[in-house]
């Protein structure tokens, strides 16, 4: 076989494995944004497996955002409380997250100490660590300090899952800073703080953007802590309001992949806006850049 | 002199303080925490009744289903991980070589990664229904239609969920490792006289096993103690199909109100974690350089 002959088989396999990853992916994606826009009597029994619909309607969208009567009486009107809930706990997460984590990041490849490498080795273990080992005495722990059913409890379980992850992505970040910048700003006579916030930051605004990302979806996405945090309707994060929607034997098919449609959106818009970064981030640590 | 360099020692540790309080008070104390919850009975408003010792610990280990769950979780992971290394690697050296729009191809790559896992879970459930897309293409092919959440597909159905979800996470390990290994390797191996078959064995997969062991531990520590994905498809079942280590306990410790013992299950499992954390965590640090 001639080395021309070798490359075209090669080139060919390389196009057939991309067609096959494409189609793995997307097949499935078209399936629930093509459902999101079926009328109900499409949804339910046969009419859910078809590829196709004659009768696109805006109905499930409307259920999502406006009203859904199925849902009066256990998840209130619509989507929008468990919305602006998941805002406001993956907000604050990744407020508190990112500034824990800069502090820390810079502390640890600014400032050595002899204590540093224990103090990254715990911040990694804590990252590694799978979170449902914790989710018994956590969740006895809020209870005791009075905030079960509350949000503020969902935001402290949260932060166990953003805040060594911000800490150790800052500091792979940090560590391609010279540290030789921050001398000669400290003996410019800037303070610590100062030199972090005129001369570190600026330089690690992509990983300032990436671990933020991060830290908003780990936070948005976590199901198990809500369900054993939050009772209350009124308090329910969006994992846990389109969980509860699976319920009974016949499900809103048409409602249920449009709330899902909903909640994928934000990381997956994130994700594709900030690929570039996002890839460098998510491998850090784990391959040498 | 002694005494100012404790001073500058501690004047550097302010600012990873607030990151050493969060972990000690939110995973360390827990962690001990639960340990001394797992020789109670039950637990009131937060409060532990009833010290009993060991018989927790007893009654888990000669728990017969504690060790179908254990067994289960490790079909599940070892298989879901196996095929997620093969197909991460097989993407990521068809997207490799540059070409025109690539940067679409690997933005798709990172699709089913970027999802929620409740929504990858809940997106599979409605397209394996029954009634689902894919029992109406079988069907229309002519070929029987599945059950796909039956007692004897149920925990194939959830690894290939979960393979569908994981495999990006190699993907993009791998292509970063793929990026890291010089061309001259191969040209060298090409005036060898190397084909592409043997290059790959003798160069591309020596250069990225660091990068692919790594990626392993830290997977399988996740696909381990993945919850998600099972709890909303089939929440363990049918029967105990595919009740999980992370179910399992779940449902002990909240669904039958068995706080104390749901948490000795997870004691339990810990230590395997732990060998798998420490490796993992080791390999990073050295990767990384100067901790």
């Amino acid at each position: 076989m001639t080395r021309k002959k070798r490359m075209k088989i090669i080139k060919t396999l390389r196009i057939i494995t991309i067609i096959i990853m494409t189609l793995m992916i997307c097949t499935p994606l078209y399936w629930v944004v093509l459902t999101s826009f079926k009328p109900d009597t499409e949804t339910m029994g046969d009419g859910l497996g078809r590829l196709w619909s004659d009768n696109f309607t805006l109905d499930n969208y409307k259920k999502v955002f406006v009203y859904n009567p199925m849902w009066e009486g256990y998840l209130g009107k619509n989507l929008w409380p468990a919305i602006l809930n998941s805002l406001y706990i993956s907000g604050v997460v990744t407020l508190i997250a990112v500034v824990v984590g800069i502090f820390a990041a810079y502390g640890l490849t600014k400032f050595p100490t002899k204590f540093n490498p224990s103090v990254s080795s715990f911040v990694l273990f804590a990252y590694v660590f799978p979170p449902f080992i914790l989710v018994g005495p956590l969740s006895i722990l809020l209870n005791k300090l009075g905030v079960l059913d509350t949000r503020v409890g969902v935001i402290l379980a949260h932060l166990l899952i953003a805040v060594p992850f911000t800490t150790w992505m800052m500091r792979s970040y940090f560590l391609n800073i010279p540290k030789s910048l921050v001398e000669a700003g400290l003996i410019d006579g800037t303070t610590k703080v100062g030199a972090l916030f005129r001369i570190v930051l600026p330089l690690a605004a992509p990983g300032m953007v990436t671990s933020s990302v991060f830290a908003f979806t780990r936070s948005w996405a976590d199901l198990l802590y809500s369900l054993v945090i939050i009772n209350s309707t009124d308090k329910m994060t969006l994992p846990l309001a389109i969980t509860m929607m699976k319920v009974g034997d016949v499900y809103q098919w048409g409602v249920l992949m449009t709330a899902a449609l909903v909640a994928a959106a934000p990381p997956v818009i994130i994700y594709a806006i900030l690929q570039k970064y996002v890839v460098g981030g998510m491998t850090a640590g784990a391959v040498k850049s | 002199m002694l005494k100012s360099s404790r001073l500058k020692t501690l004047s550097n540790l302010w600012f990873v303080i607030p990151v050493i309080i969060i972990i000690a008070s939110l995973l360390v104390f827990p962690l001990f925490f639960g340990g001394y919850l797992s020789f109670f009975k039950s637990v009131f408003r937060g409060v532990p009744k009833t010290f009993q010792g060991f018989t927790n610990y007893v009654k888990v280990l000669t728990d017969i289903d504690f060790y179908k769950s254990f067994l289960r979780t490790g079909i599940y992971t070892a298989s879901a991980i196996i095929i997620k290394i093969i197909l991460g690697i097989l993407f990521a050296l068809a997207l490799n070589k540059k070409f025109r729009g690539i940067g679409i191809f690997r933005g798709i790559a990172l699709i089913p990664w970027s999802i929620p896992p409740f929504v990858v879970a809940l997106i599979w459930y409605g397209i394996l229904d029954w009634s689902g897309p894919i029992n109406e293409i079988l069907h229309s092919l002519n070929i029987q239609t599945v059950d796909w959440f039956s007692y004897d597909t149920a925990l194939i159905t959830i690894i290939m969920i979960n393979i569908w979800k994981g495999w990006p996470f190699f993907f993009m390990s791998v292509l970063s490792g793929l990026q890291a290994i010089p061309d001259q390797l191969y040209e060298a191996a090409e005036i060898d006289g190397a084909g592409v078959w043997k290059s790959f064995w003798k160069i591309t997969l020596p250069s990225l096993k660091p990068v692919i062991l790594t990626t392993t531990l830290l997977s399988t520590i996740w696909t381990f103690g993945e919850f998600e994905t099972v709890y909303l498809t089939t929440a363990g079942g049918p029967g105990d199909a595919t009740r999980t280590l992370p179910i399992l306990i779940y449902e002990t410790a909240f669904s039958k109100f068995k706080l104390p013992l749901g948490i000795t299950q997870s004691i339990l499992i810990l230590p395997i974690f732990l060998v798998a954390i420490f490796w993992v965590v080791k390999l990073m640090a050295k990767t990384e350089g100067d901790l």
